[in-house]
């Protein structure tokens, strides 16, 4: 599992989407609130956002690309790199902040851009076409090119003013070239091209709930599901109108869904989610994890593209509901190396993969489970599966309120499985119970599975300086899981887990909802249109490829709701 | 914000030096051989978690010194040493000179003996208490206590966040009299998120977290790219187009159809338009040697020991020669990463840490949380030792060559290594030493501490104990006011000091909350010259 909790034990008690409130009793039920839907409510307020770092790297390349300029991203990589990368903290395309790093960063792409079309009469010329390269800049050229490249970087045509002021730049002392480049770098740093900028709709009836343009429209599916600009053709459907009509609509949505840029972009929303890239490493130079790991090759960049196996096999390869993925017991992995570890055997790609019979689904995957050092942390791995795969959120904990020593590890013990040790340390603390009773025991059902991700039936305790091995200890993978927390029946092991899970439609709620927060760079808020979108794409017999491309069609992703004046 | 270009500066502060035509006058090699003030410099080095008492602070005895053992029982018995000379004329404060207290191996198990050959130029500080209830966080040691991990919230997240004093100066004309090629430079590997938090110089903006440069390419360009050592800039073109670029800001702000938040975040955007195109201005470099610019080499979130080196040899080439060529006057370097020793005593291989939200035994924050444990404090200890030697006092080492009028750029500076944390996650007695007398405003060399060790002991864990020390804030008034700085230039609302003073969260029956705070504008007793 991966380790998306930060302190050791009390960990996970932290809210993120929150349709539902902290338990107050361990026992008791999590009061779900939901909203109304029957009339369909204005989305959340969507601030002015920067493009995210990505989202502005692939705008550059794609529109020096479309220009015939793509061997200059390549060159330009050191600059594209320098603008600074996105937290990671939730999803990158939250991150709206920007420092002079940005500007800076923005700044030297464009005049990168601009310097090299002025000293290369053939991209200039492919930039703004033959005439650019006269001895005089005709206004039929610039209108030309800034009617071309001007619409593409802003993502809708330039209006009448935009396009006399920055004609000003052809002022006759300026070069041809030199003109071109200064249109080219206002262009680059102007708000409209760093930043996505919805202003342009008609009203719905308040001054704060606007219909997107279908500019707009078009560059919110190019950045929704390809993090990139809109291309002609999207262009196109919003300058002719048909991207207005539910048919023209629908041809684009689907159009882009099955581009191979939405394939890449649901990577990238996959491998935050899971945290796939906060993995830091395996600690090989311990003597403990190396007693561990011994007979194994741990890559564990084969693990992460296992799971990008999976999740492609049920989007498109073999479409399911998220659901399917999370009962998932085939294995795609291609590794010699991570099928031993799993038991199995290698695919090839072709015909029917082979099938575990020892874990099930997306959870249970060694990318998922595996720590890096040679225990598994139970706390670690409950949480994350209450936090980020349930959507539940647990409270805080008040460290004022800690006995001393509530924030150590537990005493290792080589006669006690991991189990009985971090259940000793919370046991008889009701305080730490409160919120312990909510997360541990799933973690407990996943001490099936060592700090590997292999699957075992004992626990194996080393020591951790000589990497002896003290004892072989047996398991107890069964546990009150509370996946819904009225629910106190006791759950066999991960199995029993994974049907319980998918019976209660939490994870598939909490993947709609993921991933609406992912797409549309903001938390659904309880009540707006966007989380009854979320409840609706929730449901557990639409497939992946159904919920990814059903939040286009979803009314709140067509407007915009505009925050306090 | 006045602009003042730099030969401005040059002419209204060394006057001679623009008598000739610039091009044809001998370049200075840097500001104190023209005869001016060197201008100051503030460096911090924020590494995580906590530091172990006994591993941190002097355990020295003899030469008439004794551990408080000597004197104190309980939790007061800590094994460190106790110093009698008083500091100051009120509060029970104590000091000695660090010199009394070298050892070949250094003054502490973790300040070892590559520091000794700075003792004169360092003060190490016992008893700073951040006031605000804090776990986990970012900006705590520079004066935003309220911003606390999102792994691990606390009650001082419900301050509003303030800009860590670093970006106080960074946007001050009285630290920067033009505008500097890098505002401030934040480095670090692994983690992001810098422990500076600025309003970028809009005094009613909204205050963001700034991010640091983890890829050394990308800092090597942010101070050099285009820098002429000893030349003067061209006037550029491209600052025409700039205005455009603002107008079409400007333009977007007049939009009803933006909301008031989204407004502020325009304002940003036109603060830092201007910004660049004042970056954009003739300037006049100083004479220097820059860096050779690195190659590229990208974040991760591994714990390549080579990896880690490499990056913090070059981190460090950079950040010195940025204060040398005078790119930045601010610089701050968060170690996430660093080497330390094996778990198995007998491995004299050095492997690599990360400290990230994880504490699962082992890691770096694991284990800072396994203080019980002596393996692992001896590994903690290693850590923050190598710590000590490879980052803290190789850029002393860097920094200590003369700059002129019998100073070193170190004398010129304070370099600020702290924590996130006291001992064991508690933010009491917060890790500090300093270095630098900042051009001769603090009186170095000495151990200061700042609990009076008569007042009453509340809690005790890690062989340390938690008596009431002297609020953190007025440090940050120390540095604020020793880089020049008058109470007018950073208080805030009319409140004296800096930084949020609030106890909330704390019961007084089990943490200190009684500060004497009608001194809270004013330095730390006994540290000025």
């Amino acid at each position: 599992m991966r380790r998306l909790l930060p302190a050791l034990l009390l960990a996970a008690c932290e809210g993120t989407i929150s349709d539902v409130k902290p338990p107050v009793d361990p026992n008791g039920p999590f009061p779900v609130i939901e909203p109304k839907c029957d009339v369909i409510p204005a989305p959340g307020v969507t601030p002015l956002a920067k493009l995210s770092t990505l989202q502005y790297r692939n705008t550059v390349r794609d529109l020096l690309g479309t220009s015939g300029l793509a061997a200059l991203a390549t060159e330009l990589s050191t600059r594209l790199d320098a603008v600074p990368d996105d937290s990671d903290v939730s999803f990158r395309t939250l991150d709206n902040r920007v420092t002079d790093q940005h500007l800076t960063a923005w700044f030297e792409v464009a005049r990168g851009i601009g310097d090299s079309i002025e000293a290369t009469p053939a991209r200039l010329t492919a930039l703004a076409g033959s005439c650019a390269v006269a001895a005089t800049l005709t206004p039929g050229c610039v209108n030309d090119f800034l009617n071309r490249f001007g619409r593409r970087a802003l993502r809708r045509p330039l209006t009448a003013t935009e396009l006399t002021e920055l004609s000003a730049f052809n002022d006759g002392v300026r070069r041809p070239a030199e003109a071109i480049r200064a249109m080219v770098i206002a262009l680059l740093m102007s708000p409209r091209f760093v930043s996505h900028v919805e202003i342009d709709g008609a009203e719905l009836g308040s001054a704060r709930r606007l219909d997107l343009s279908p500019y707009e429209l078009a560059a919110r599916l190019s950045y929704t599901y390809w993090q990139t600009l809109p291309d002609d053709a999207l262009l196109d459907a919003a300058a002719d109108g048909s991207l207005a009509t539910e048919a023209g609509y629908r041809a684009q949505v689907e159009r882009v869904f099955a581009d191979p840029r939405t394939k890449t972009t649901l990577w990238v929303f996959w491998r935050e989610w899971l945290r796939l890239e906060k993995f830091t490493g395996f600690a090989t130079t311990r003597p403990a994890f190396a007693a561990l790991a011994a007979g194994e090759r741990l890559d564990y960049t084969q693990m992460v593209d296992e799971v990008h196996a999976l999740t492609d096999r049920y989007t498109f390869d073999a479409p399911g509901t998220f659901g399917d993925l999370v009962a998932s017991d085939v294995s795609v992995t291609r590794s010699a190396d991570l099928a031993k570890l799993y038991g199995t055997s290698v695919w090839n790609g072709a015909g029917e993969p082979p099938r575990f019979t020892n874990r099930k689904g997306l959870f249970q995957r060694a990318a998922l489970l595996v720590d890096g050092l040679e225990q598994t942390n139970p706390f670690h791995r409950g949480a994350m599966t209450r936090r980020a795969f349930l959507c539940d959120s647990l409270p805080s904990p008040d460290p004022t309120t800690l006995p001393p020593g509530s924030l150590d590890p537990p005493p290792f013990n080589a006669m006690s499985t991991t189990r009985q040790r971090f259940e000793a340390k919370v046991a008889g603390n009701t305080l730490c119970q409160g919120c312990h009773g909510s997360f541990s025991d799933l973690g407990y059902v996943l001490e099936q599975f060592d700090a590997l991700g292999r699957h075992r039936t004992k626990e194996k305790v080393f020591d951790e300086a000589s990497g002896a091995l003290l004892a072989e200890l047996n398991l107890d993978t069964s546990a009150v899981a509370k996946v819904e927390l009225g629910d106190l029946a006791v759950v066999s092991g991960p199995d029993d887990l994974t049907a319980k899970m998918i019976s209660s439609g939490k994870p598939q709620r909490c993947f709609a909802k993921t991933f609406s927060t992912f797409a549309l760079r903001r938390e659904p808020v309880i009540g707006t249109g966007e989380h009854c979108s979320t409840l609706k794409l929730g449901a557990r017999t639409l497939t992946m490829a159904d919920v990814f491309r059903g939040l286009a069609y979803e009314p709140s992703f067509k407007e915009r709701t505009v925050g306090e004046p | 914000m006045k602009m003042i270009s730099r030969r401005m500066f040059l002419g209204g502060a060394g006057g001679a030096a623009l008598a000739l035509p610039w091009l044809e006058s001998l370049l200075p090699k840097n500001a104190a051989a023209q005869g001016m003030t060197p201008p100051k410099r503030l460096i911090v080095v924020k590494s995580f978690s906590t530091q172990l008492i006994q591993e941190w602070y002097p355990r020295f005895s003899g030469n008439g010194y004794q551990l408080h053992d000597a004197v104190y029982s309980g939790s007061k018995a800590d094994g460190t040493t106790l110093l009698t000379q008083a500091l100051g004329t009120s509060g029970g404060y104590t000091q000695a000179p660090l010199a009394d207290l070298q050892t070949p191996m250094g003054i502490s198990g973790i300040l070892g003996p590559s520091l000794n050959p700075y003792l004169s130029k360092l003060l190490l500080i016992r008893g700073l208490d951040f006031l605000p209830l804090v776990n986990h966080n970012y900006g705590g040691l520079l004066g935003n206590y309220g911003s606390c991990t999102a792994a691990t919230p606390c009650d001082a997240d419900s301050l509003a966040d303030v800009p860590t004093i670093d970006q106080v100066l960074a946007y001050s004309p009285k630290f920067y009299e033009s505008t500097p090629a890098v505002r401030s430079l934040h480095l670090s590997q692994g983690v992001t998120n810098a422990m500076s938090y600025s309003n970028l110089g809009n005094a009613s903006g909204p205050v963001q977290q700034l991010q640091t440069r983890t890829n050394p390419l990308n800092a090597f360009n942010d101070c050099f790219q285009g820098f002429m050592p000893g030349g003067m800039s061209m006037p550029n073109r491209d600052r025409l187009i700039i205005d455009r670029v603002r107008e079409d800001w400007l333009k977007l702000k007049a939009s009803p159809r933006l909301s008031r938040d989204d407004k502020t975040k325009v304002d940003q955007y036109v603060t830092l338009v201007t910004e660049l195109q004042a970056r954009l201005s003739p300037t006049q470099a100083l004479s220097c040697t820059p860096p050779v610019a690195p190659a590229s080499l990208a974040n991760n979130s591994g714990t390549d020991p080579t990896d880690i080196v490499t990056k913090w040899n070059l981190m460090l080439d950079i950040a010195a020669a940025a204060i040398m060529c005078d790119r930045t006057r601010i610089i701050t370097l968060g170690v996430h990463k660093g080497l330390g020793p094996s778990p198995n005593a007998a491995d004299p291989n050095l492997m690599g840490y990360y400290h990230s939200e994880d504490a699962s035994g082992g890691t770096w924050h694991g284990l800072a949380h396994d203080w019980g444990n002596a393996n692992a404090r001896r590994q903690l200890k290693g850590v923050n030792a190598w710590v000590a030697e490879h980052v803290f006092a190789k850029l002393l080492q860097k920094l200590d060559v003369m700059e002129g009028g019998g100073r070193t750029y170190l004398d010129n500076s304070l370099v600020y290594w702290g924590n996130e944390l006291g001992f064991n996650h508690i933010a009491y007695s917060v890790p500090c030493i300093l270095a630098g007398s900042a051009g001769g405003a603090l009186r170095t060399g000495r151990y200061l501490d700042y609990i009076n060790w008569n007042n009453n002991a509340f809690f005790a864990q890690e062989m340390g104990n938690v008596i009431l020390g002297i609020p953190h804030n007025r440090l940050l008034v120390t540095i604020l006011q020793a880089m020049g700085l008058a109470p007018a230039d950073y208080e805030r609302g009319g409140v004296p000091g800096y930084g949020s003073t609030s106890t909330n969260g704390k019961a007084p029956n089990l943490w200190p909350v009684n500060y004497d705070l009608g001194a809270i504008g004013q330095p730390l007793p006994g540290i000025a010259v």
